[in-house]
Formats: structure tokens, sequence, C-alpha cells
């Protein structure tokens, strides 16, 4: 598509949350007023030295922040190009980004003094770090999420079950993330008075993209201090995988205005564009209006939301945040893809080099960083958000990897559970 | 009004239900073109919508319909959607306010014959597109939708910015579609509030399932929308007793 002219440098929203042509608030008449008190809420808490106070402490006793740089130097080396650096979200508590977003939002949800918080959830990231931040908050917590995901993904169910929450399998559609975000809304729609929606991703109705760029800003922050610190200068390049695209926003929002650092998101290639079998939203997608935001969607011939596939339950998405949508339009980013079988390759490529096991999700961008940083000198730097650890894809990586002890262990594991 | 999803059981079949729907008395008939992601909907119509399109039922389908039943009844006919398929319509090509898909579908939604839109993820303030001043431009009405937790200023706005043309529709209650046992307490008084600020006459849909809840709406509003609990009947019949039952469901809801 046609690049515009950028007269609008930080990407922010017009008064009705549209983003150029993207975004906006496209939801039923019963949500709008409570999408316009969190509006008001966003904004005035913003200006709320208490708040601010409130969030970097969370943020610091909670979440763990500062999450590290590290500078990869095994990795480095074997490429024999670009220095490659890792931000470390996956030391965040409950293991990916997800979490800085939830602090901030149910934070929100106390000043409207709301007692009941509902989330969706893809891969259960998001889900878990709600669950956390519920019980901390001590706030009422249930979790949608797409009955395929909760096959998926079933230690995030069995932990965000222990945290409190009620995890509710959604058995509708594609029963993926898509379907989960549907079932929110409708739990939204019936009980808008005293709950808040913990949407997970910086899409959605106006002002969620907003404020989850707001929270997830902090992530960027974190890496333009630590990477001059640590090199003296701003990285070259900054590299995050899009799902939804809280991550990655949360990741570049900082670098926006600095235009000679070079930002590249990655969606999921899955099994290549032309098998069908992907989330590449930017290449197979076009203009649509779903789940109350204008974006790019991957739809079928006649606007039906189409089927996705990625080995990353995060980023098997149909839609991609509207702020994305702008900033790929106008060039400032560039989205390329990586498929399930690069993915795997870099999962075992950071793991035995550096000793970090990548999310899924993640993945993606340290695979695209595996292929970028050989062409680049060693001069340049790549700075990778890692936004989440890939402990919760143990069963998905042994199975992929063909791993027949660690299928020989459940199956003595599950002999063992039903004969106790 | 009463409410049919094109498509379900199948397309003809549906529409089989609109004509029995149109000489059994109903005042309007909602034609749904079913979505993928109908997020207003409850189980009910969201169940219907996904074995519509498991059929293969497409938009232009759905207009193909329009046309015969426009032609073979005089009850006005409604498109019920959400805004993608209006939006992606014939391709949805163009980037940025993309009027042209919207004009598409109104342009040949009216020359199908259907009298107005019910779009419930559009509200007036999302204009950019051109939903709430095209449509009328092609003579079809686009149906403001107003809720129980929305304040007194902004019906005001719904009001100023919708016209006073088409009718207005109530959702009765905080929740998605869906047959419900009772209507909610403070209806009379949600309806009183809309009153005051809208001139024309009031439909009231979401949950309204039961002869004795269109009586008791009789006095407080002008329509009353049965949509959840039609296609439970649609659902609990059979091919040889469907149309009957449709009758025998509306008659009794008009009858009321």
């Amino acid at each position: 598509m046609k690049k515009s002219n950028n007269t609008n440098p930080s990407f922010k929203p017009d008064a009705g949350g549209h983003y150029g042509p993207y975004g906006g608030r496209y939801a039923p008449e019963v949500l709008i007023p409570a999408l316009e008190e969190l509006e008001d809420c966003f904004s005035k808490a913003k200006k709320d030295a208490a708040f601010k106070k409130e969030l970097a402490q969370g943020y610091k006793d909670f979440v763990g922040r500062p999450t590290p740089l590290l500078f990869c130097e095994n990795l480095t080396k074997k490429l024999g190009g670009a220095k490659i650096y890792i931000k470390n979200e996956g030391l965040a508590h409950t293991g990916a980004h997800k979490i800085n977003h939830c602090v901030g939002q149910v934070l929100l949800a106390k000043r409207m003094k709301k007692r009941r918080i509902i989330a969706e959830t893809g891969a259960g990231q998001h889900g878990l770090a709600t669950a956390s931040v519920c019980a901390k908050y001590d706030m009422e917590c249930v979790v949608y999420m797409g009955a395929r995901d909760v096959e998926r993904q079933r230690p995030n169910v069995f932990w965000m079950e222990q945290l409190g929450a009620k995890v509710v399998p959604v058995e509708f559609g594609g029963r993926r993330l898509k379907d989960a975000v549907n079932a929110a809304l409708k739990d939204w729609i019936t009980t808008v008075r005293d709950s808040h929606y913990l949407l997970g991703s910086a899409l959605g109705p106006h002002p969620f993209p907003e404020i989850n760029r707001y929270f997830q800003g902090i992530v960027g922050r974190e890496i333009k201090k630590q990477f001059k610190e640590a090199a003296g200068s701003l990285p070259d390049y900054v590299i995050a995988c899009v799902g939804g695209g809280s991550n990655s926003i949360g990741a570049f929002d900082a670098f926006l205005g600095e235009k000679k650092v070079k930002l590249i998101g990655v969606e999921a290639g899955g099994k290549g564009v032309r098998s069908g079998k992907h989330a590449v939203r930017f290449k197979g997608g076009r203009l649509g209006v779903v789940e109350g935001y204008k974006s790019y969607w991957l739809l079928d011939k006649n606007g039906q939301v189409a089927d996705t596939h990625s080995i990353s339950a995060g980023l098997d998405y149909a839609g991609v945040g509207p702020i994305h949508a702008q900033l790929h339009d106008t060039g400032r980013v560039e989205y390329t893809s990586a498929r399930d079988t690069e993915v795997l390759a870099a999962v075992k490529m950071l793991a035995q080099t550096e000793g970090v096991i990548p999310a899924l999700e993640s993945a993606h961008a340290v695979a695209h960083a595996i292929a970028l940083a050989p062409t680049l000198s060693k001069r340049k730097s790549i700075v990778v958000n890692l936004s989440g650890r890939g402990d919760k894809d143990i069963f998905i990586l042994a199975k992929h990897i063909g791993d027949e002890k660690f299928t020989d262990f459940l199956k003595d594991y599950v002999d063992e559970s039903s004969s106790s | 009004m009463t409410h049919v999803v094109l498509g379900y059981p199948s397309l003809p079949e549906s529409m089989e239900v609109v004509l029995a729907m149109a000489d059994s008395g109903a005042d309007f008939i909602e034609l749904q073109i079913p979505f993928s992601d109908p997020m207003a909907d409850g189980p009910t119509i969201m169940t219907a919508n996904e074995a519509a399109l498991e059929t293969g039922v497409t938009p232009k389908n759905c207009l193909k319909a329009m046309e015969k039943l426009a032609g073979k009844t005089d009850v006005p006919l409604l498109f019920m959607s959400y805004f993608n398929l209006l939006f992606a319509y014939a391709g949805g090509k163009g980037i940025g306010g993309n009027h042209d898909s919207i004009a598409h579908f109104c342009r040949d939604a009216s020359n199908a014959g259907a009298t107005g839109l019910i779009v419930p993820d559009v509200p007036p303030e999302e204009n950019s597109e051109g939903y709430w001043t095209t449509s009328k431009e092609y003579n079809l009405l686009p149906v403001p939708l107003v809720s129980p937790v929305t304040s007194q200023q902004r019906l005001k706005n719904i009001a100023k910015a919708c016209g006073d043309d088409a009718f207005v529709y109530c959702v009765s209650t905080t929740g998605t579609t869906g047959a419900r046992k009772a209507l909610p307490d403070e209806l009379a008084e949600y309806l009183a509030r809309i009153k005051k600020v809208f001139s024309q006459p009031l439909a009231v849909g979401f949950g309204i399932s039961e002869p004795k809840h269109v009586e008791a709406l009789g006095e407080h509003a002008d329509i009353a929308i049965v949509g959840s609990a039609m296609i439970d009947k649609i659902s609990q019949s059979n091919a040889r007793n469907r149309i009957s039952q449709v009758r025998a469901f509306t008659r009794s809801l008009c009858g009321a």
C-alpha cells in the first residue's frame, strides 16, 4: 500500500482514537459509556502523581522491573555480524511482558471502583499475568481462552486456576484467541456496570490501544536507557514479534521519533503465506472493522474473519493493533514474518548459545535477528525484544523436536497418576 | 419486528420463514446477514450465524434473497449485520475513508428492496465511511441503537446525529441478544427517558421472547423485537412443522 506523509511523528491518535484511517471505536452502544469512562479515567490517571507512583511501585516490586538487557556475545560471534542484545521480558514476573499492562489496567479499574476483571488470553501469558495481578490487587478474575488454546497451553490454565481465576474455555468459532476476545466482549456487554475488560493487547476499541501502549512503553524506555549505558548510543535496530502488537508497540514507542533507529515487527509466517496457514496480516490481510477497531485483518473474500495458523498461540490472530497499521503504512516500522520451522531453529540456537529459552512468540523476533545479523556490519547493533520465556512451550517444543523420551515420560506420568 | 438469520437452517428455508412471518402479522422483519464474529449476539443467534455460514451463504446471496422476498411481501424488510460485511462488501477495496464499499452495499441493498439497516457496531461518531449519511442517500434508514447505560447527553447526541426518520432500537438491557424469562424491572423508566429525547417510534429488543412480554411492552413502546426466541422455535422444529410453528408463534406475538 501507498506510503503516506508522516505529519505525526509520535503516532498519537485523534480525539476519536483514530490512527490515520485505523482504530476508532466501533463498539455496540452498551459499551460506549464504559469506554468513555475508561478514557476519562486514563487521561486523569496519567496526570496524577499518586497513580504514577503506584504504577512505578507495581513495576518495580511486583513485576521486577527493570528487566535486563543482555548482550548476546556468543550468538553474535556465531553469526559474525551485528551485535545482538536481548531485552529479557521473560524475566518479568509471570514470564512475559503482558504483566506490564495488567498492573496498569488493574490500577485503572480500582480507580473506577470496578471489582471484577474480565480477560481473554491466547498463549495464556496475558491470562496468567491478569490472574496474578488480580490476586495481588484483590479483584475477581474471569479469563476466556479458546478451547484449542486451552489444549495447547494446559500448564498456564492450571496456574491461572491456582491463582484463583475462573478460566472459561471458548467452544465456538475456531476456538482460539479471536473467539476468546469475542466471548470476553460478550461478558463485558452483560456486566459492564461492575466489570473492567482487561484487554490484553494494543487493539480493540479506543482507548485500549493507547492504554496498552502507555503501560508497555516502559519496555522501550528501559531499552533506550540500558543500551545507552551499555554502548553509549542508540541501537541501529529494534526487533519485536507482532501478534496483536503489545510487546512490539511497547518496545518501539520510545524510538518512533528516533529516525535513525530501524524498527522491525515480525509476524507469524506459520507454514508460509502461500499455504494459507499463517497470521501475516500485512501480506495476506486487508482493511476490516472487527472487534471494535479498524485495521488490517485476514478476511475471506466475503469479509468473514479468516482462520489463522501459528505454532505460537500468542501470534495466532487475524487482526493487528491499529497503531501498527499506521506504522506500516507510513513505513516507520518494517513488517516481516518468520515461519514455524525458522522459529523452532531460533529457540534452539538462542538456548544453546545464550542459555535463554524464548517463548515461541518471541522466537519469531529472534529468528529474524538471526537472519539479519550476518548481513550487517559488526559495528551495527540489534536489540531483540524477547517478550517472554519459553517454559510454557515445553509440550509443543518436545512434540516438534520429536523427543520420544519426553513422550514416554508423559505416558508414564499419566499411568502413574491414574493408578494412584 | 421479527428476526431471521438468512441461511439458517438453509437459505430457502429461511426465506420461507420470512414469508410465513410476513403473512402472520409481523410489522417489520430484520434479515441478518451472517457474520463470523457477531459481537452483540448471544449463543442462540451466534450459533445460527455459524450454521448459516457453514451452508456457504454470502452477502451477495442475502441480497438476492432480499430481492425475492421484497417482491413477495409489503412488510418492510431491514438488513441487520455487522459493519465489517458492509465495509468489506464486494472486495472492500480502497484505503482511508473507504466510502465506496458502503455506498456499493447501500445501493445494492436499496435496489433489492431493503428499507433500513441495523448495524450494532457502528456508533454515530464513526461516520468516516459514510454509513450514517450514505445509507440515507440510497433511501435506506440507518436505525440508531440506544442502551440502558446511554447517558441523557449521549441520547441527545445520537438523536441529533441520526435524525428521526427511522425508529430507534432500544436495547432492553445490558447484555447480548437471547431469550429471557422476564423483562428488566427498570424498563418503563428507561423507555420514558428515551421518549423525552426521540420523537420517532421506539422498538425494544433483546430478551423479548413471549407474548406476555410484548403485551407488557405495549404501553411503553411501539415495536417489539423478537429475535432469539424465534430462532429457538426454528431450531426446535423440523422441516415439516417449521413453517406452521413460525406462523403460530408470530400470531401469538402479534395477537398479544
